[in-house]
């Protein structure tokens, strides 16, 4: 330890390849550290050797001036702040590449080089991608989680479901039973108007649910579109008004009614 | 006449050693073609250097065989010790649905293209497009919709003689009985 400099002149003046315990623990430590941060060139300074002889120094002293660790914490990390800001100038890229060869490599010994303008010749080794082929137990698998996700989706769609027995007059293969609804409808139309009632949507509902809403709407469309009825809305959302529509509208297969 | 490895030997490079060295090095099977390119040699040579490496290769402290498929090679990992390494490499050559959809068909297969989308949904169309890239299936087509079957390149790949070993399985699902 007796090569390090004694005082922050002599910092100047020589190489300072270790941040010397001793001036730390002067009262001008922080000169010090300000030559370090602004004036010295930390690519000098290995913070590896600087932590081993701050360890020997520790030992002899047996760990007991925490002050002393305190300043050496911070006189280590700015050095290595200012290695960083050294780095940092240089081109991005070529910076994130280094950084992860570095990474890759767990290398971090740049204090070691003979010269600053050392550069490393580092041949970075190809790798394989690493994709492989599939065995055959993978395929087993995979056919058994195709299945397993494909019933699972079934038990969904079987739940949501509407639950069967409703006729929303959109089954067309269940048309027999929807024709006699329609009839129904239309010879309550019927009988309404030969009263002289005005017949209007709302009153042709018994339970007035959504879905009897739904249901009814249906039928007086398909009455419509066979030209039995007309239905008339006023306004939007107001109730809708029925009437039997003329002979001269009416479908030609709506003669057996 | 010299020897394919003697040619390769006498400009310090063995063709050998750089058919190895690209089938390692390269994610895609290579071609017939880009092997010619990087060796040099004529295509009579190159196939006894295939073939060679073959062999080589076929030893039984060899863990890599050399595979051959639409005229393209790739090195792969012996079928008998995959399952022993294959944690080392967890991404597969292919993606998890499109391999899915590859089993259904597998197992079922001749089966309708309708089949497969009813089972594994929508994108199951894109999936036997890559399917169909990588001549793993081939179709035909069968009124509106597809008939579906593996080819001899799924065979060769999960090396198999024939898909009765696949079909043993005890849970083939309701949904392709007929």
């Amino acid at each position: 330890m007796e090569d390090y400099p004694q005082n922050v002149r002599e910092l100047e003046t020589e190489k300072n390849p270790v941040v010397a315990t001793d001036l730390l623990s002067r009262p001008e430590w922080r000169e010090v550290l300000d030559w370090y941060a602004y004036s010295g060139d930390p690519w000098e300074v290995s913070v590896r050797e600087t932590a081993r002889g701050f360890q020997e120094t520790l030992d002899e002293m047996e760990g007991d001036n925490l002050e002393l660790s305190g300043r050496m914490v911070l006189t280590c990390a700015v050095i290595l702040r200012a290695k960083a800001e050294g780095l940092k100038q240089e081109d991005e890229s070529e910076e994130m590449e280094e950084a992860g060869e570095e990474l890759d490599e767990g290398f971090w010994g740049y204090e070691e080089f003979d010269s600053e303008n050392y550069v490393p010749d580092l041949e970075v080794p190809l790798k394989r991608m690493q994709e492989r082929t599939i065995s055959r137990s993978e395929l087993s698998q995979a056919f058994d989680s195709a299945i397993n996700v494909h019933r699972r989706r079934k038990g969904r769609h079987e739940e949501e479901e509407e639950p069967e027995g409703r006729d929303w007059g959109m089954e067309l293969e269940e048309e027999s039973n929807f024709r006699v609804r329609l009839q129904r409808l239309y010879r309550k139309v019927k009988e309404k108007l030969s009263r002289g009632k005005e017949v209007l949507f709302s009153r042709l509902l018994n339970e007035n649910t959504k879905e009897e809403k739904f249901e009814k709407f249906m039928e007086l469309l398909h009455l419509q579109s066979e030209g039995r009825v007309k239905c008339r809305q006023e306004e939007p959302f107001s109730d809708i008004k029925v009437e039997l529509a003329e002979e001269k509208d009416q479908a030609p297969n709506n003669s057996n009614e | 006449m010299n020897s394919p490895e003697d040619q390769g030997r006498s400009s310090g490079k063995s063709p050998k050693a750089i058919i190895e060295a690209a089938l390692f090095l390269s994610s895609e099977p290579v071609s017939l073609g880009e092997l010619l390119d990087l060796t040099g040699l004529n295509r009579s040579q190159l196939e006894r250097v295939l073939e060679d490496l073959s062999k080589d290769l076929e030893a039984n402290h060899r863990g890599l065989e050399l595979y051959k498929s639409q005229g393209s090679y790739r090195l792969k990992v012996k079928r008998d010790i995959l399952d022993r390494v294959k944690h080392l490499a967890p991404h597969q050559d292919m993606s998890r649905g499109v391999l899915r959809t590859l089993s259904v068909i597998a197992y079922n297969s001749p089966v309708l293209q309708k089949e497969v989308v009813d089972i594994r949904g929508n994108g199951a169309y894109d999936h036997i497009d890559k399917l169909r890239e990588r001549n793993f299936v081939k179709s035909e087509q069968e009124g509106r919709t597809k008939l579906l079957s593996v080819t001899q390149s799924f065979l060769d790949y999960f090396e198999l003689d024939s898909l009765e070993d696949l079909r043993k399985k005890e849970n083939a699902p309701e949904e392709f009985s007929s």
